[in-house]
């Protein structure tokens, strides 16, 4: 397994990834907030991916094996309050496939990535009961805070 | 009444601010820090930051002497465009949580809709369950945990 820094030629291979993933995050729990439109979905997807590529303080990382793209991952350094114990921190944002020979490689190099940027931790976001859930206690994460999500009506 | 801070409150806010944090950290919370001077430095320029920074607000609810006895600091965020809603009010702190907020709930809506916002979204403490229910009860929806872990120097 290579990790690197994920290039425009990779986007025509990770944005169909990060569709997937979207779809499989909201069958593990139908509340997440994303568009039915797959043309949004996608459409989306790309350009958050082709921003994250440019912007400095984000990263969006592939795992190659034999020459294929296998995986990605995207996240973001985050500064947080001074009274906060860790003021900056790696968030890694979206991963996909949550597959131990993927995910190890990819952590791995995404935490080499935050912490030589200044992050002192890593932070994680996943729905109720998924894999990821588990990869993240298994990786002695531990949960902080519960995020809640409400439509304003018009 | 609800009005925005103004700096006059930020003595009463701290107080106010630190009770909160207190309380999050009986509840599980680990994430802040031991040093006392970078705990207190960092509430006062956390809250004055957010007073003067655009996009971001802080609400006080206020006694019959106007000095606050609640607040909500909150900000607009951005999601990506392949979220159903993309621009978002996002409560960060509220003091206290309970139902008696309800006025600061609304304001915060208000201002958030006003910003462009068609969502609102917040945190919990997981094993705050009083907060939990406030949410709950206000008709939102749980979304993602939050995980966390320290690199080992």
């Amino acid at each position: 397994m290579n990790v690197r820094y994920a290039q425009t030629s990779d986007l025509p291979v990770i944005v169909p990834m990060m569709v997937k993933l979207l779809d499989h995050l909201r069958q593990v729990n139908p509340e997440l907030q994303y568009a039915q439109d797959r043309d949004k979905l996608a459409g989306g997807a790309l350009e958050m991916l082709r921003g994250k590529m440019v912007t400095e303080g984000h990263v969006v990382m592939v795992v190659e094996q034999t020459g294929n793209v296998r995986g990605f991952c995207v996240g973001c350094l985050m500064s947080l309050p001074s009274f906060m114990e860790h003021t900056l921190v790696g968030s890694c944002e979206w991963m996909y496939p949550m597959e131990k020979g993927i995910i190890r490689p990819l952590l791995r190099a995404f935490d080499t990535w935050a912490a030589h940027n200044g992050a002192t931790g890593r932070q994680g976001y996943t729905p109720d009961g998924s894999f990821s859930e588990k990869a993240m206690r298994h990786d002695k994460m531990v949960p902080q805070f519960t995020t809640f999500f409400k439509e304003y009506k018009e | 009444m609800i009005r925005t801070a103004q700096t006059k409150d930020i003595p009463e806010l701290i107080i106010l601010f630190n009770r909160l944090l207190a309380s999050l950290e009986k509840h599980g919370n680990r994430l802040y820090t031991q040093d006392e001077n970078r705990y207190q430095g960092g509430i006062m320029a956390f809250i004055s930051d957010k007073m003067n920074t655009s996009r971001n607000i802080v609400l006080v609810d206020t006694n019959e002497q106007d000095r606050p006895k609640a607040f909500i600091i909150g900000w607009i965020i951005f999601y990506p465009e392949f979220f159903n809603d993309y621009i978002l009010g996002e409560i960060q702190f509220m003091y206290p949580m309970s139902f008696a907020t309800r006025p600061l709930l609304d304001a915060f809506d208000a201002w958030a809709q006003e910003q462009g916002a068609t969502a609102r979204a917040s945190y919990a403490t997981p094993s705050h369950e009083v907060s939990w229910k406030v949410m709950e009860r206000d008709g939102m929806r749980r979304g993602l945990h939050h995980y966390y872990k320290r690199y080992a120097v």
